[in-house]
Formats: C-alpha cells, sequence, structure tokens
C-alpha cells in the first residue's frame, strides 16, 4: 500500500495539569513504532486517539484502513476462548465456523490452543493478554495498535509475543507499540518516540534514539537516569 | 377442575404482561444503560417502588366508564389485568436491565470501538453480554406480574371463571378458611415461578 497507513497532524488534547500536544506522526507499511515515556506520559491517550476511541480537541487522525487497538487491560467477553478470538472476525462478517478456524491458528501462535474451549474467565492475566491479541491480529489488519502488550507476562511469552509481532511485520503489517520495556522496544522498533508530560520529545529511528539521542531528557531516559 | 382453570389464566395474564412490559422496558433499560443515562436509571428506580394498589386504583380510574380509557370496555376483564401488571411489572425490567447494561457498557464499547465495529454491534454485543441481569430483570418482572394481588383485584375484580388468579383465589380460600386449597394455590405459583426461572437460567448460561 502505497502512503502511509496513519498520520496525526496538530493533535491537542488537554485535561486538567495535563496537555498532550503531536505535531506530526505518520506509520508506513511494514513499520514499527514504539511509543516509549514514564508513566503519565500520555502514550496511551496518544494511541487512544489513533484508533478513534478519544477524539482531541484540535488536530486530526488520518488512515485509510482503521487501526485495530489493543488496550492495556484487555476485555474478555463470556464464552469460550475461541468464541472470544473470533469475535473480531465475526464482527466482520465472517462466518462463525470459518472466523473460528483462521481464530484457531492465532490461538495456536500465541500458545493457547490446547485452551480453545476452555470459558475465557478462567484465564490467567497474561494469557487473557494473548487471548486479546489473537483476536485483534486474527482481524489481519495491517495496523495495529498495542498498548504494552507484554505487560505482566513471563519472558517466554514475551518472547513468543515479540515473534508473532516480527514476523506480523515481515508480512506487512505495521504497529504501534506502547511500552516501559526499553530492551523490547530496541528489538523491535524501527522508530522511536518519547513522550514525556504530553510532549514528543524525540522521535528518531531506534538506532539514534538509543546511540545518540538529541535531547537530555532522552539521554536520561534510555540511560534509566530519567527523574519522573 | 377450576384450579386448572385458575392456573391457565393465571399464566396467560402473567406471561402476557411480562411481554408486554419487556416489549416496553428491555429497549429502554439497553437504551438507558447503553449511554449511561443516569436520570432514566433514577426514573426505573423510583417505578419500581410504586405501591401496587395505588397502581392498580389509577388503572381503575383510567379505565372505568367515566375515565379518559373508559371507551375501551375492559374493566374487570384479563386485557385490565395485563395492562396493570405490564405497568407494574415494566419497572423492574427496566431497571435492572439498566443496572447490568451500565455496568458492562464501558468494556463493551472499548471493546467493540478497538475492533472498529459499529454502534450497532455495540449494542447487539452489549446486549448478549448483559443476558444474566437481562433474564434477573424478566424473572423479577414475572415475579412482580404472578405473585401481585391487590391491583389485580381492584381491576379484575376477583370474578370467578373470568378474572380469577391464582393470587386472588388465594386470598378467597384463605378468607373461607381453606388452607388446604390455599396452600395448593400458593405452590401452583411458586412452581411456575421455578419453572420460568429454570427456563431463564438456561437461557442465560447459553
Amino acid at each position: 500500500m502505497a502512503g502511509p497507513l496513519i498520520t496525526a497532524a496538530n493533535l491537542r488534547l488537554t485535561y486538567p495539569g495535563f496537555e498532550l500536544r503531536v505535531a506530526n506522526l505518520s506509520l508506513a507499511a511494514g513499520e514499527i513504532l514504539a511509543v516509549l515515556g514514564p508513566s503519565g506520559a500520555g502514550k496511551s491517550t496518544l494511541l487512544r486517539i489513533m484508533a478513534g476511541l478519544i477524539t482531541p480537541e484540535n488536530g486530526q487522525v488520518v488512515s485509510p484502513v482503521p487501526p485495530l487497538f489493543l488496550p492495556q487491560t484487555p476485555v474478555i467477553l463470556s464464552g469460550s476462548v475461541l468464541t472470544n478470538a473470533a469475535f473480531g472476525l465475526r464482527l466482520r462478517g465472517v462466518k462463525k465456523r470459518l472466523a473460528q478456524e483462521r481464530a484457531a491458528v492465532w490461538l495456536e501462535a500465541l500458545g493457547l490452543a490446547a485452551k480453545a474451549h476452555r470459558s475465557a474467565a478462567t484465564l490467567s492475566g497474561g494469557e487473557r493478554r494473548r487471548l486479546a491479541l489473537a483476536r485483534l491480529l486474527a482481524c489481519e489488519a495491517p495496523l495495529v495498535l498495542l498498548d504494552e502488550p507484554t505487560a505482566e507476562l513471563d519472558p517466554a511469552n514475551v518472547s513468543l509475543i515479540e515473534k508473532v509481532l516480527s514476523d506480523f511485520r515481515f508480512q506487512g503489517g505495521s504497529v504501534v507499540l506502547v511500552s516501559h520495556n526499553l530492551f523490547q522496544a530496541r528489538r523491535l522498533a524501527d522508530r522511536c518516540l518519547l513522550l514525556w508530560n504530553g510532549e514528543v520529545i524525540d522521535h528518531l529511528p531506534t538506532r539514534d534514539f538509543f546511540m545518540a539521542p538529541g535531547d537530555p531528557r532522552t539521554q536520561a531516559f534510555v540511560a534509566g537516569k530519567m527523574i519522573y | 377442575m377450576e384450579i386448572w382453570e385458575i392456573t391457565r389464566l393465571s399464566l396467560r395474564v402473567s406471561l402476557s404482561a411480562t411481554l408486554l412490559a419487556a416489549l416496553l422496558a428491555l429497549p429502554l433499560g439497553v437504551w438507558a444503560g447503553s449511554g449511561q443515562r443516569k436520570a432514566w436509571g433514577t426514573f426505573f428506580y423510583t417505578g419500581m417502588a410504586l405501591p401496587p394498589a395505588a397502581f392498580g386504583v389509577l388503572v381503575y380510574l383510567l379505565l372505568s366508564r367515566s375515565g379518559p380509557l373508559g371507551g375501551l370496555d375492559i374493566l374487570f376483564t384479563p386485557a385490565a389485568m395485563i395492562l396493570t401488571q405490564a405497568g407494574l411489572a415494566a419497572p423492574l425490567v427496566a431497571g435492572f436491565t439498566y443496572a447490568g447494561v451500565a455496568a458492562r457498557a464501558p468494556a463493551v464499547r472499548e471493546l467493540v470501538g478497538s475492533l472498529a465495529g459499529s454502534p450497532r454491534q455495540y449494542l447487539v454485543t452489549l446486549f448478549w453480554e448483559s443476558r444474566r441481569p437481562v433474564a434477573a430483570a424478566l424473572a423479577a418482572g414475572f415475579g412482580a406480574a404472578i405473585s401481585e394481588v391487590g391491583a389485580a383485584t381492584i381491576v379484575g375484580g376477583d370474578i370467578r371463571h373470568q378474572t380469577r388468579v391464582l393470587t386472588t383465589a388465594l386470598v378467597l380460600e384463605t378468607r373461607l378458611g381453606h388452607l388446604e386449597m390455599a396452600l395448593a394455590l400458593g405452590a401452583i405459583s411458586v412452581g411456575i415461578a421455578l419453572l420460568v426461572a429454570a427456563l431463564l437460567t438456561l437461557w442465560q448460561d447459553r
């Protein structure tokens, strides 16, 4: 697909004591952008604006395809793991049987195949997160927005998800990834963006972000010395 | 036997009243809950506290010959009892539905929105995910309808072979000292309630 998959321009959103301002942001097909920053910097808010779940006071987000969004705390519906995994496809009008067949592939990829017919309510927090990711990726959308997809996961499952996201990217998928894990951003992302108190401090290719950051706050952040 | 005639009429009146209440109150409860319309919630909860006998008097005045709906000529008929019981069940159905739907609405809205679903899909998903409180709402509505006695007597008149239902018959038999018959009528009421609750439980656990 030619041109950016999503473009955000002149975004502004204010809450009492907080202002998010993003002048320009775009993502091409097959790219992973990591959005980094301390807690309360506005990362999740930015992602929600890009997903169309929050309307900014100013600016606009343009995307030729509706981006799909994985929230920090995924919502799990009643019913089985497989039913949940197929939910996004069912919203797209895919017949139940075909939707479940396609969803089962992603459950397998994310290590949940053995629990496909269990009640989703019995899953642990980490399993719920993987299920929500399977549900999202099963929709085969070219652009996904992920809010800390590996939080609360053990190292093996973090690796599993990172592999799934790498494969997704190599197949042309694009990801905006909010993470607190700098190593993960370094492993996965093509570009990194540092948000601090609602402001974009740096937005650089990953190598430059970690090796030669322009702003002293980015230098402090990647060195783990940032004072919040 | 008269007892089966009374049971059949009770079932007909209460199920019709619950259905009528559900047709109006379920969509209203879903609409109010899905949009977090708190003023409507207050309205429903107030309606839940409506004294049945007072509501019966109001319907009686509306349906009496000199009342605005007197032309319908349905006072002291099962139709009047259905209308009254539906009026009493509706706030319960709407209130419980509102509470259940409102509790689940933010999560379902986020989920459907995050998967780029439509507003219609949001409502359908929300309704399905709220089926337990909806089942409770219907059970409460049916319970209110089948156990109601004051308003049923006022607008139905407890006329033998015409408007005598389980509850009005139970009161009559108790007054006549026929306690075995009164207990039998009570047991039938409980049995019907159990059957309806079992059916609703099966539906909510699908």
